[in-house]
């Protein structure tokens, strides 16, 4: 062997193509990612590289769609670990023994089978796991070439040369290599030589490879932290877990051509095996489900049908420019061969319809007029103009996006399960997501392998990532700071640049929240599948983009809170018994796909921004919008749900569209043409729709070549496709006679909008949902924050925040009881809200379920001891139950209830247990004594609550200090309004929001409580600086400053912060970090 | 009267102790915080209680430590008083349950023994437990319980009927409530006196060097041998202190292999770690205290070969030590690391099954046949340099040709052999210069002899490491 040049030299005519390359997608047994690979390999002017990692084809998508865009050919395969013996099961056997075979994909016969193997491997065995013996191969080889190492010499196992002759039986003889690696390690030679003395004794080809774990030498030192975390071992402990030099890194062809010199057959063999694989993702052979139609009718002629009987009941009358677009859309659909996934579709919408689910169309699906008329959307995408191109257009030749909005919890699991049930489970699959390494994750991790202690690992955890927004002075250096490191100090740096190189490198794969495939025949056989972490779940291990990417068509069966609030609050309104007090309509009313347009009071609620609890508009920023917004129309609620975006707030159009709505500033055209597209939105684009038609109309784009260019200024923009499609955008608005400046302010306003728009569609169907849980709010409160507190956790407020404006609005409660409550909150008779045992913290959910079931059975409880004795409560919840006042109807105060519940919880043996429970003997209710405790003070009683139950029903903590406040001259909330804009005011509160958002520029926003209801204050970054640490871990604040009042929209510019030190419970809060 | 002292201030171990045995036979010590004595007869001797207590508190004045004191007629009266209140506390019979009363209820937290509550819980009950989190964490414990209940003071826990609290705390809270209303539940235990291995002789005039300290060292280590024996004790370690002229102290502690009293061992050991370490100048009083463990029992076996006994191995290393140095003596031990030029020294000891098994990678001297690794492949020995050789070496084609030693023992000489390069790197996290990235070849030369060489990748610099049998 001879030394090679360590020059970053290239191929200079050496033919080698590295066959052997395992990305990070080998979870924490790769360094790189499957893109930084194929870059590096492209560099090198390899023509074809090979990923093959751990288990799976993780990253294989990636890989192909990097390799494509680079011009290499993507070689497709997998290292499988095979376990040591058949006779031991994968938990029991030695995992030191298992030992890897690379595997490579030569025919799509080939991919099938390698999908097959390890979803029958994955499948066996617990998530994370694989397990897989050599016989398990037998009969699913064709196609696959299997490359023999090291392992082959593992005489202990197999006998001499053993492993090779039961490869050549399972695999064929002329698909195996033998593979030869050089990595400069004392004692691989004569492993070498026995090697090629095996390939000649049984007459196989050799190869080289070099076995590549990272793109280059300089990543190696994250490659040993990943092994040290996939060890759970400490950089210094590690010892020979770490690789013995950085030589497993992507070589250019020339170094491996003189480290191979003496075995040119080796370097040749490359080649030969590279061009016998053929297979690329290119063609994974996946098929979308065909739709049983009737005798005689095709799935086109099935949707049509479907489509028009549809359509006459949506739109009555059936008019002809819905009858023209249907028509238009029918046609493409039927030319690009998708009535199947339509069909599909409607047929779960139809499920949902007959189980009572409540489902609703969402995304871009909402432009479509079919959808709409197969019910699978809401809003009619013909009344509102929108823009179908943007669902499905023939230039994209992409699948559809349809995702479906469900009542989060089981009524969504339920769906899913009939996905499963109807496809099979090796027909259906949710789409993964893959978690990888963020800010603290990272910080954790690489601070355990460097040796920090706890304590410092636990600093540079909390202060790695504080908030969403991420101020330039936070750099690295500032974080380490925070945590009390010394930026200069080497080890430090050393930590930041790993900390800096592992960020999004995969660490584990998850479950993606609703992304469903399903596929024509066996979908394992396309992908491979494994378990998820849910019972009853298989995932497969590609992610939705992914998915789409390879054509793999998706179905979202999202979880939406506000759904199944939806759901159950217009149970309760039309159930039979409820009489809603605050309500004048008649009970038994309410149908969501007819609620009374326009309704004066929703509207009114929604102008003076009244909406805790509403869907989309309850946020912060929301709620200082909606004053200046004054939403009068349900079309201002579209454009309410849109404008507070990170695209509309970037591009600066916020501010103009409300200044040319209240009529402060002239409604203007870059262009003439462009007045009919952006005539609602009063010159100012805001959804996504618009961007697309601003480009056909100017630039004479058409549809498909429009979201082109949405995509291409999407979340992965590179500038180049963006350089290309701007010169596409002027070329053509030069077309047109747009230039000069107009033509800078469209493309401006283009760019700087694409990346986080709004579909208009998508806002559309949003705004449904925010009009329908406002209407809720403002005319059946007591079913709405019923519905709300039982889907917990879900929006923007904690229920502690939600019940105290429910009863801002009149909304009663009564307090959890033991003897009334069931799981779930419920409206009583009288018309108040009985709080549910649901809210009781460190409640079983098993035991609580059982209360009311047990009350239902054998009649009340009749003391705490039969409380016991019926429902197996622990001592702990009993505790908790009575300290928040739940034991109640047993007598006494809560302090009574708790010294009877702490005797209660004890076991008496079974001489002195009361069996009368069991025999039914008729007890008299024992009436407890007196308790010689101390009762609860009115502070201690809103404490417990908070602590046992997360909420009060009592006066809020702000309440009891308020005398005290008052002399200091601390406004309440309700009071701010009335007052002066500019002048210098005090307002305290339990802080229940904190925001730092991202398009902020720094800025912190702190939403406030009192008894009164929410204030608002904003931070400056310099006033967060001087107060960072109150405004972060202080649960109560004083925050003096200027009051600003803009349209409405009232908030405290603070200008100093102080802790509030009464005794006060620390209520929960939301922090967005 | 019980009298209990607890530590304010940063002392020495033992000072609590001897301020508490200065006043009392008595003593009942916890660890170095807290001190709880039998004050019953001092009155006689020194007055009234505020006298004792005003007396103790100028003993531990004088001593240069702050304390909080407490008489009380109970011995947990006394601890909690001492514990929850500053200065002096004095109460009688009378007094002891309404002073008690006002005390915080988390002060229950620093009762000995009766609490199994962690050390910082047991502090963070202390900080009168206000907030949820301190509840919260510790709400296992009968004083959270307490808490829960909204007692805040012992008066209130004191007040609650004794058989009720046994019902829901068990007996752990019958004795929380009985601490509260000042009842002892356990006697106060007097520690007996450590007995002192310790032997000390004051010189009439300073030694200088250590000859006429062997005498010295004779007859103490004689003395202490004859004290370990009475109390069949074996000393696991030896504090030799020097008090020199120059009024520094020159301290030494020696850890032994095992326990041992042999007088003659220990007086040769010391001795020998002198040797290395003399004192700086002549010297005025020789301490010499041993710490004790139970003497040791050997029983032979007549199947093994008797070992060599510890005092043997103890002298026989500690000469080495000090004819070869402190780090130089031990038994080699293989790294756990890539970077097989480094070796670890472990501490010399003999088992029975060390001196059977044969470490890999060597072989009896009887036995001609080829070295094996650990996985019975022979191989090649290389008898490293104790310093790499620096040489210059002629590269062709990326391997090396010639080689040039800086040492005259190996002539410049062709290479007509050679394997390699091997390559290995690692400890690249280090900050202290450790990492290490290198190629080495093992090569034979035309001058007879085969070597290995190795090349740093960064700085290209070649040295020849050792030679190849």
């Amino acid at each position: 062997m001879i030394e090679e040049n360590d020059g970053n030299s290239g191929n200079d005519g050496n033919v080698y193509i590295e066959l052997h390359t395992s990305s990070a997608f080998s979870f924490l047994d790769g360094a790189s990612l499957p893109g930084t690979l194929v870059e590096r390999a492209a560099e090198l002017g390899y023509p074809a590289v090979a990923l093959l990692d751990r288990d799976g084809l993780y990253g294989a998508p990636q890989f192909y769609r990097a390799a494509k865009a680079a011009g290499l050919k993507a070689i497709v395969g997998a290292e499988l670990t095979i376990g040591a013996s058949s006779a031991v099961s994968s938990r029991g056997a030695d995992r030191r023994a298992d030992w890897t075979l690379p595997v490579l994909v030569e025919s799509v016969e080939g991919y099938r089978n390698l999908c097959r193997i390890i979803t029958r491997a994955r499948l066996k065995a617990p998530k994370g796991e694989s397990y897989l013996q050599l016989d398990d191969l037998i009969g699913h080889t064709t196609g696959l070439i299997a490359l023999a190492g090291s392992a082959a010499l593992d005489a202990e196992r197999h006998g001499v040369g053993g492993l090779v002759t039961q490869l050549t039986k399972i695999f064929g003889r002329g698909s195996v290599w033998i593979e030869l690696q050089r990595h400069f390690r004392r004692g691989e030679q004569p492993v070498l030589q026995s090697l090629i003395d095996l390939a000649a004794a049984f007459r196989l080809p050799v190869m080289a490879s070099n076995g590549v774990r990272f793109a280059s030498p300089e990543a190696r030192p994250l490659y040993d932290v990943l092994t040290c975390i996939r060890h759970k071992t400490t950089i210094e402990k590690a010892g020979r877990l770490l690789t013995a030099n950085a030589e497993r890194f992507l070589k250019p062809p020339d170094r491996m051509a003189r480290l191979f010199a003496d075995l040119p057959q080796a370097l040749a063999g490359t080649e030969a095996l590279a061009e016998r694989l053929e297979f690329t993702l290119a063609n994974l052979g996946y098929r979308f489900p065909d739709y049983p139609v009737p005798a005689g009718e095709t799935q086109a002629s099935f949707l049509r049908r479907l489509a028009h009987v549809g359509a006459r009941d949506r739109y009555r009358p059936y008019h002809d420019k819905a009858r023209t677009q249907i028509g238009r859309e029918l046609d493409l659909i039927e030319k690009l061969d998708l009535a199947g996934y339509f069909l599909i579709v409607w047929d779960l919408v139809n499920f949902c319809r007959q189980q009572g689910i409540l489902v609703q169309g969402r995304g871009s699906a909402a432009n479509s007029a079919v959808c709409y008329a197969l019910g699978i959307t809401a809003v009619d995408p013909v009344g509102m103009e929108l823009l179908f191109e943007r669902f499905l257009s023939e230039e994209r030749g992409e699948w559809p996006d349809i995702d479906l909005d469900l009542p989060s919890g089981d009524r969504r699991e339920r769906v899913i399960q009939y996905v499963y049930e109807r496809y099979g489970k090796l027909g259906a699959a949710m789409t993964a997501n893959v978690i990888t390494y963020r800010g603290r994750s990272a910080a954790r991790e690489v601070g355990k392998v460097l040796g920090f202690g706890e304590p410092e690992i636990d600093r540079m955890a909390r202060t790695m990532s504080h908030f969403e927004f991420v101020d330039p002075e936070e750099t690295i250096a500032g974080h380490l700071k925070d945590a009390g490191l010394d930026p200069e100090d080497p080890d430090a740096r050393q930590f930041a640049k790993l900390w800096r190189e592992i960020q999004d490198l995969p660490r584990h794969l998850g479950q993606h929240s609703g992304g469903m495939v399903v596929c024509q025949g066996r979908l394992d056989e396309v992908v491979p599948l494994e378990n998820a972490s849910m019972p009853g779940r298989v995932v497969v291990q590609w992610d939705k983009d992914d998915c789409a990417d390879l054509g793999i068509v998706k179905v979202d069966l999202l979880g939406l809170g506000m759904m199944a609030v939806l759901e159950e609050a217009i149970s309760i309104v039309n159930g039979p018994d409820l009489l809603p007090a605050t309500c004048d309509l008649q009970a038994g009313k309410v149908d969501l796909a007819h609620l009374p347009p326009n309704d004066p009071l929703v509207y009114r609620m929604l102008q003076e921004a009244d909406t805790v609890g509403v869907f989309q508009v309850e946020s912060r920023a929301q709620m200082a919008t909606l004053p200046r917004m004054k939403p009068e129309h349900f079309y201002d609620l579209v454009v309410e749900v849109a404008i507070i975006r990170p695209g509309p707030i970037v591009g600066k159009m916020v501010h103009p569209y409300l200044a040319r709505r209240r009529g402060d500033e002239a409604v203007t055209y870059a262009h003439p043409l462009l007045e009919p597209v952006l005539k609602r939105t009063l010159g100012v684009p805001l959804f996504q729709e618009q961007l697309l038609r601003m480009a056909m109309v100017v630039a004479g784009f058409s549809g498909g070549e429009a979201e082109e260019l949405r995509r291409a200024m999407g979340f992965k923009r590179s500038a180049r496709r963006m350089q290309q499609i701007e010169g596409r955008l002027r070329e053509g608005m030069a077309k047109n006679g747009i230039t000069g400046a107009a033509a800078d302010q469209i493309v401006l306003s283009i760019t700087s909008f694409a990346l986080y728009g709004f579909p208009e569609s998508h806002a559309a169907s949003f705004a449904l949902l925010v009009y329908a849980s406002a209407y809720l709010k403002a005319h059946y409160p007591a079913a709405f924050f019923t519905a709300l507190l039982n889907n917990q956790p879900m929006g923007f407020y904690h229920p502690a925040t939600l019940v105290k404006d429910a009863q801002r609005r009149g909304v009663r409660f009564h307090p959890i009881d033991v003897q009334i409550s069931d799981w779930a909150c419920a409206i009583e008779p009288d018309g108040a809200i009985r709080l549910g045992l649901m809210h009781v913290h460190g409640l079983r959910q098993e035991t609580g379920k059982a209360i009311a079931p047990a009350r239902a059975k054998a009649g009340a409880f009749r003391s705490l001891d039969d409380l016991v004795a019926r429902t197996g409560l622990r001592q702990d919840e009993l505790r908790t139950l009575a300290e928040i006042g739940a034991l109640a109807p047993f007598g006494g105060d809560r302090r009574t209830a708790l010294w009877q519940a702490d005797r209660a919880g004890r076991s008496v043996g079974s001489l002195l247990r009361d069996d009368a429970a069991a025999t039914h003997v008729p007890v008299v209710p024992v009436v407890p004594a007196q308790s010689p405790l101390p009762q609860m003070s009115l502070a201690e009683r809103i404490s417990a609550d908070y602590a046992g139950a997360g909420l009060t029903i009592g006066p809020h903590p702000m309440a009891i200090i308020r005398p005290s406040l008052a002399t200091r001259g601390v406004a309440r909330a309700i009071d701010l309004p009335k007052m002066r804009a500019g002048r210098r005011v005090r307002v305290a509160g339990a802080v229940i929001v904190r925001q730092r958002p991202g398009t902020a520029k720094g800025f912190v926003f702190l939403t406030m409580e009192d008894e009164t209801g929410l204030s608002n204050a904003i931070i400056t970054p310099d006033v967060y600086a001087a107060f960072k640490r109150t405004v972060v871990d202080e649960p109560y604040l004083l925050i003096e400053g200027t009051l600003q009042n803009q349209d409405g929209a009232v908030s405290v510019k603070a200008d100093r912060i102080e802790p509030l030190k009464a005794q006060t419970p620390a209520q929960p809060s939301h922090d967005f970090r | 009267m019980i009298c209990c002292l607890v530590r304010e201030s940063d002392a020495r171990a033992g000072l609590l102790a001897e301020i508490a045995r200065a006043c009392s036979p008595r003593v009942e010590l916890h660890g170095d915080r807290a001190a709880v004595f039998d004050a019953s007869g001092l009155s006689r001797v020194i007055g009234a209680p505020p006298e004792i207590a005003r007396e103790v508190q100028a003993l531990a004045e004088e001593q240069g430590i702050g304390v909080r004191i407490a008489l009380a007629p109970t011995r947990v009266a006394a601890w909690l008083l001492a514990h929850g209140r500053t200065g002096i506390t004095v109460v009688n019979q009378d007094q002891s349950r309404a002073t008690l009363a006002a005390l915080p209820v988390s002060v229950l937290a620093c009762l000995p023994g009766i609490l199994r509550i962690r050390g910082s819980l047991a502090k963070a009950a202390a900080e009168h437990a206000r907030s949820r989190a301190v509840v919260q964490a510790v709400k296992n414990d009968a004083i959270a319980t307490l808490l829960r209940w909204g007692l805040r003071t012992l008066g209130q826990v004191a007040a609650l009927p004794r058989a009720d609290v046994r019902t829901r705390l068990g007996d752990e809270g019958a004795r929380l409530h009985q601490a509260a209303c000042g009842e002892d539940a356990d006697p106060l235990v007097p520690a007996g006196e450590a007995a002192a291995f310790l032997e000390r002789m004051v010189l009439d005039w300073p030694i200088e060097g250590l000859e006429p300290l062997t005498f010295v060292l004779a007859r103490l280590c004689d003395a202490l041998s004859v004290s370990l024996e009475r109390a069949d004790r074996g000393a696991v370690s030896i504090t030799t202190t020097l008090q020199l002229v120059s009024r520094e102290s020159h301290q030494r502690t020696l850890n032994l292999p095992a326990p041992m009293r042999e007088s003659k061992t220990l007086r040769t050991l010391i001795l020998l770690d002198l040797e290395s370490h003399p004192p700086s100048a002549g010297i005025d009083v020789v301490t010499v205290a041993a710490t004790v463990v139970p003497g040791r029992i050997v029983q032979g076996s007549l199947l093994d070969r008797a070992l060599p006994a510890p005092e043997q191995l103890a002298t026989l290393t500690a000469r080495l030590r000090a004819l070869a140095g402190e780090s130089r003596v031990g038994a080699p031990a293989v790294l756990n690391s890539h970077d097989d030029r480094g070796a670890g020294m472990q501490s010399f000891s003999v088992t029975p099954s060390a001196s059977q098994a044969m470490p890999a990678g060597t072989r009896p001297l009887n036995d001609a046949g080829p070295v094996r690794d650990r996985t019975g492949v022979p191989c090649a020995v290389v008898r490293r340099f104790r310093l790499p050789i620096a040489a210059r070496v002629e590269v062709e084609r990326g391997g090396p040709v010639r080689v040039i030693a800086s040492s005259s023992a190996i002539p410049a000489s062709d290479i007509v052999n050679r394997a390699g390069p091997w390559r290995s790197s690692g400890r690249w996290w280090s900050t202290d210069g450790r990492a290490w990235d290198r190629d080495e070849w093992d090569v034979e030369l035309a001058g007879g002899g085969c070597y290995r060489l190795a090349r740093d990748r960064k700085s290209g610099a070649w040295e020849i490491e050792g030679e190849i049998d």
